[in-house]
């Protein structure tokens, strides 16, 4: 198993490696499939490690010591259990998808641009990987690191566009303030545990030794999180996700559904020993959760770009599982990450294919009667429709209700949360179905005249694959799959899941029904409706506000700050310094290149002085001891 | 008197590595005679295979610490791990000379010989357990380096560089002999077990004939390393030899001198380190001070060179200063890692300069990214490496001394290791500039016309690809390398 859980990780790489170096002379075909295949492999070989993990088998592997000095050593080993082989197996299986579908999207760039934007995708899968698989700190946070690092690449993938690099840049500089709260978590880990491996960190007698809720392990968990938030969109840290949509659409998918944003879930559920020691830090985390959820429901209600309402859903469905990991229900928020990454990837390559469609064009006022056009498109886009919002018996149902579930059942104020999930559940369903009606348009709108074509097999076979997913799902039994790695979950089950689900269900319908009445029905109320609440829509519209809020308190006073150290701290004051400071040397340099004349006769010279003086040094100051 | 042969210790395996050179080069002198001049290559060939010979013969050496010829010689892993720098220094500079040499009309058969000859002297030097041997192989060296240093005798340059390099050469051996004769005078002894006995008494300190001996034995180490005040030969001779030689010269004469003042210092006198640290501190932050500094006005780049080699020749004594074999491993990591960059550095410049000396001019490097994409990649690797900026070898070379310094300072519980140590540290950061200008000039558009678009040649391209990668690769993993250099410093006498 070793070697398969080696061959999972070093396939992308290898990818990634011959796109990269080699991509510009490969015949476009085999970039493509090169890209693809590696991962398609690499998924190939989790399901060997899934057959040998679901046999009960665990394995953490030592392949070689990276570091080893003073007792300080860092080995490059494999963590694999149950929840890094699901988490593995969505990254590479979803990641396949997205990547064969990126063969027919992609199929418009050069042959340049074309081996560069699969290098970078396989680059940000083996980024992923690495991260999920590591089994200590440190390569954690290389591959969390590197994940930051490719994604950035990808959003700005189109550099010749000022938005997106401008987006590029954003991104990376919220992702590393969560890596700068990684390295903070390790320092103090290192400093408390005097280990950075997992099979030593994790350890709860380990962990038992510091005070519970103590202020060492809650600074672990918090400098965690803001890891965590930093890389999965989350309150405050989310406003890069929505202004990541600059990348292409199968980056988006990737971002979104398989890699990167699932990361800050990934992290708590892996470190749940250390969380299950800090209840306020997992309940920080559950309440992020929740509020994100609902705000950023409550934002995708007014956007109008396609793939913004998207990402808007995104950062509230990652809410979910942070609510419920936050609260201790890992495995249904472990269940949602899978779910999730089924329909969020094939509504993501669904748009694609519509923008393609529309030339572009991301608005979805300006869409419309996709049916006709693109009936594969429309209908596995309705089924990603129906299953973020919960439809009974879609996957998303099954996972969403167990996290409301949980979180209505739990002890204390997490029943509140539970609440506010329940909320956000009717404004999925009432966003995501404004967005099906108005953008993919019943015909009862009007007659529309455009001719609008299907995608090529190559974009829309995954997409119904995923389909499949987005609808079964939900059948496939994670819970018991992770329950050598959580435990029982205390609070699931404890609950009637009848009365439960029929309140997600009642509440799912009243959504969709609001959005059937303003959108489908009539369209003249929606107008209404948007006056009537005046500011409270212009609010949401410009998403709090929060992009605003940041640019005044740190953008601003940065780039003050930034004017005074370039207009008068550098030029005079360090300038000064430094070109003294050079200017010194140089005279110095000068003098001493002085000295070498050319002569023989003073080279000599200089050698005698210099024997000179150790000889009078040894014989004149040293005396008999 | 009567001499008992077997008492010697007549012990050939123990010197099998610098016996199959010296073989070799006599060999090449033999077959010299018999090959037409056009084929030539052959001498190459049969250089790389005798050295690989030598290679193959030094391992046997590793963990063994076996005496021989009346303690004048040793087989051990110190003297291995010296053996396996060298050959390969020296495989990889008879890989790239046949183009080289041709280029010049320097194809000679004599070149070989005398790389042969000095590479069998730098063994000998790494192995050697008395005065005797040691000045034996510093002469073998010498002399060879001498005549390959005036090899291009059409070039005034080059006549000139070889008749300085004799001259002080003679000089600083002077120096070295009276420094043998004046510890001979002190302790009556010649083999370093010999001396190391009488080092450890506790008058030894007191004694000063032998303090002002090792003293001027250091003054001519010093001067074979190029460690300042005794470094004023080096950019003189470094730019006017054939810039192959120089390749050669300013990897494995460095790594040579510096064996014997490990195994002299280190081993022999550990006791008296009190009494030569000062000096050699003195050295060590002299050097730093004059090749980082002067380096930074150099415009030609083996004159830079040369000063950057000073510069290293302070770094790599740092680590003999705590006279710990956990110093010493870090100063031969040390010499390890600067072998593999600087002989990479070298030898872009000589492939740059394929048409002519008149190309280490930096005005000539401008640009080079554009015209020969891999050679400037190349060289951007081993300028940081120099630099000692990670992931590269360079960095971990430092990194290794500065912590050896660090654990000295802390369990001799004394303040003298900060001030070198500081020295050492503003000095790297001052190195920035001239080695990082390298690239940033070779990242500038050319003025004018160039368009100079010769091939690099397959084993110019096999040489610089190891070079690189292993200066990467030895960056990422230096444990292996590390390992090994603390158990080579692991000296017994």
């Amino acid at each position: 198993m070793s070697v398969l859980a080696l061959l999972v990780l070093l396939l992308p790489l290898a990818g990634f490696l011959i796109n990269a170096l080699f991509g510009r002379a490969l015949a476009r075909q085999l970039v493509g499939w090169v890209g693809a295949g590696s991962v398609g492999l690499a998924f190939g070989s989790a399901l060997a490690v899934l057959v040998q993990v679901a046999g009960g088998q665990q394995l953490d592997h030592t392949y070689f010591t990276w570091w080893n000095s003073a007792g300080f050593e860092i080995p490059f080993n494999l963590y694999i259990d149950p929840l890094s082989t699901l988490m593995a197996l969505v990254i590479t299986g979803v990641g396949f998808m997205i990547h064969v579908y990126s063969i027919g999207y992609m199929a418009g760039e050069d042959r340049g641009g074309f081996s560069r934007f699969f290098a970078y995708m396989n680059l940000f899968v083996f980024s992923m990987l690495l991260l999920v698989l590591s089994g200590n700190f440190v390569w954690l946070i290389v591959g969390w690191a590197g994940v930051g690092l490719s994604s950035y690449l990808l959003i700005g993938f189109w550099y010749e566009r000022t938005s997106a690099v401008l987006a590029a840049r954003k991104a990376f500089v919220m992702n590393v303030i969560g890596d700068v709260g990684m390295m903070f978590a390790a320092f103090v880990i290192f400093l408390n545990l005097k280990a950075l491996d997992y099979g030593t960190v994790l350890q709860p007698d380990r962990i038992h030794q510091l005070p519970k809720g103590g202020t060492v392990i809650t600074a672990i968990c918090l400098l965690l999180l803001v890891g965590a938030v930093a890389k999965s969109a989350q309150l405050p840290l989310h406003t890069w996700l929505p202004d990541a949509m600059e990348g292409p659409t199968p980056v988006s998918a990737l971002i979104h559904a398989a890699t990167m944003v699932t990361a800050g879930v990934y992290l708590v559920a892996r470190m749940h020993a250390l969380y299950d020691w800090a209840p306020a830090a997992a309940a920080t985390v559950a309440i992020i959760g929740a509020v994100t959820a609902l705000f950023a429901a409550t934002i995708g209600t007014a956007q109008v770009d396609i793939k913004r309402i998207l990402a808007y859903s995104t950062m509230s469905q990652i809410g979910y599982m942070f609510l419920a990991v936050g609260i201790g229900a890992y495995t249904a928020g472990m269940f949602h990450f899978m779910t999730h990454a089924f329909f969020k990837a094939l509504l993501f390559m669904a748009a694609g294919n519509v923008i393609h469609a529309f030339h572009e064009d991301q608005d979805i006022r300006h869409m419309g009667n996709v049916r006709s056009g693109l009936p594969i498109t429309f209908w596995t886009f309705l089924i990603g429709t129906l299953s973020i919002s919960g439809f009974p018996l879609m996957a998303g149902f099954v996972s969403k209700d167990e996290i409301i579930r949980a979180a209505l059942t739990s002890t204390g104020g997490f029943v509140l949360l539970g609440v506010l999930a329940l909320v956000t559940a009717g404004l999925t369903a009432f966003y995501m179905f404004r967005l099906f009606l108005t953008a993919f348009g019943w015909e009862w709108l009007g007659h529309d005249e455009r001719h609008l074509h299907e995608a090529p097999s190559v974009q829309t076979v995954p997409i119904m694959i995923l389909a499949a997913g987005a609808v079964f799902g939900g059948a496939i039994p994670v819970g018991s799959f992770l329950k050598p790695v959580f435990g029982e979950s205390p609070a699931i089950g404890s609950a009637p899941f009848f009365g439960v689900a029929g309140l997600s269900i009642l509440v799912a319908v009243i959504g969709f029904a609001v959005a059937y009445q303003l959108y489908a029905r009539r369209p003249e109320m929606a107008a209404v409706v948007r006056r009537r609440l005046g500011p409270v829509h212009a609010m949401v519209e410009h998403k709090y506000y929060v992009d605003e809020l940041y640019d005044l308190v740190f953008v601003r006073p940065g780039f003050a700050i930034g004017r005074l150290l370039r207009d008068f701290i550098e030029p005079r004051v360090i300038d000064g310094l430094v070109d003294g400071t050079a200017e010194l040397f140089r005279v110095e340099a000068a003098e001493f290149r002085s000295l070498q004349t050319g002569r023989v006769r003073n080279y000599a010279l200089v050698t005698l002085v210099g024997a000179g003086f150790i000889a009078g040094y040894l014989f004149f100051f040293v005396r008999p001891a | 008197m009567i001499v008992n042969v077997n008492a010697i210790g007549i012990d050939y395996t123990t010197i099998l590595p610098e016996l199959v050179v010296t073989g070799t080069a006599i060999l090449v002198l033999i077959l010299d005679l018999f090959i037409p001049a056009d084929r030539r290559r052959i001498l190459a060939l049969v250089a790389i295979l005798g050295l690989l010979g030598a290679l193959v013969a030094s391992i046997p050496l590793w963990g063994h610490n076996k005496f021989a010829f009346g303690d004048t010689v040793v087989g051990d892993s110190f003297a291995a791990f010296f053996n396996v720098i060298l050959a390969l220094t020296s495989i990889l500079t008879v890989l790239i000379s046949p183009r080289f040499l041709r280029a010049r009309q320097l194809d000679y058969g004599e070149y070989y010989v005398l790389i042969l000859a000095a590479t069998a002297g730098m063994m000998l030097l790494a192995a050697a357990t008395s005065l005797m041997t040691i000045f034996l192989g510093i002469e073998l060296l010498s002399l060879a380096l001498y005549v390959l240093s005036g090899f291009a005798r059409t070039q005034l340059r080059s006549q000139e560089s070889a008749l300085k390099y004799l001259l002080l050469g003679g000089f600083a051996t002077g120096f070295l002999l009276y420094g043998m004769a004046l510890i001979y005078g002190a302790t009556g002894a010649t083999t370093l077990r010999g001396l190391a006995l009488v080092a450890g008494s506790p008058t030894a300190g007191g004694n000063a004939l032998l303090l002002l001996g090792i003293g001027f034995l250091s003054v001519g180490l010093a001067f074979k390393a190029s460690a300042a005040p005794f470094h004023m030969w080096t950019p003189d001779v470094y730019e006017g030899a054939p810039t192959i030689v120089t390749t050669f010269m300013s990897v494995a004469t460095k790594a040579a001198a510096f064996a014997a003042v490990g195994r002299v210092f280190v081993a022999v006198f550990p006791a008296l380190q009190y009494r030569w640290y000062v000096p050699l501190a003195l050295i060590a932050v002299f050097s730093l001070f004059i090749g980082n500094l002067v380096a930074i006005v150099q415009d030609n780049l083996k004159r830079m060179l040369a000063y950057s080699g000073i510069a290293h020749a302070g770094f790599i004594l740092l680590g003999v200063l705590p006279g710990t074999p956990d110093g010493l491993a870090s100063t031969l990591f040390y010499i390890a890692a600067y072998a593999v960059m600087n002989f990479g550095a070298f030898a872009v410049v000589t492939s740059v300069g394929a048409r002519g000396e008149e190309t280490a001019n930096i005005n000539y490097w401008r640009g080079l990214f554009y015209r020969r994409p891999f050679l400037a990649t190349t060289m951007t690797i081993f300028m940081l490496s120099l630099a000692g900026i990670p992931p590269t070898v360079g960095f971990f070379a430092k990194l290794f001394v500065f912590r050896s310094l660090v654990v000295a300072a802390q369990t001799a519980n004394s303040g003298q290791f900060w001030a070198p140590l500081i020295v050492a540290i503003v000095m790297t950061v001052v190195s920035f500039y001239y080695y990082l200008r390298v690239v940033v000039v070779m990242l500038m558009t050319p003025e004018g016309e160039v368009t100079e678009r010769e091939p690099v040649g397959a084993s110019m391209g096999t040489v610089l690809a190891i070079s690189a990668a292993a200066t990467v690769i030895l960056g990422l993993f230096p444990g292996v390398i590390f390992d090994w250099a603390s158990t080579a410093a692991g000296v017994h006498l």
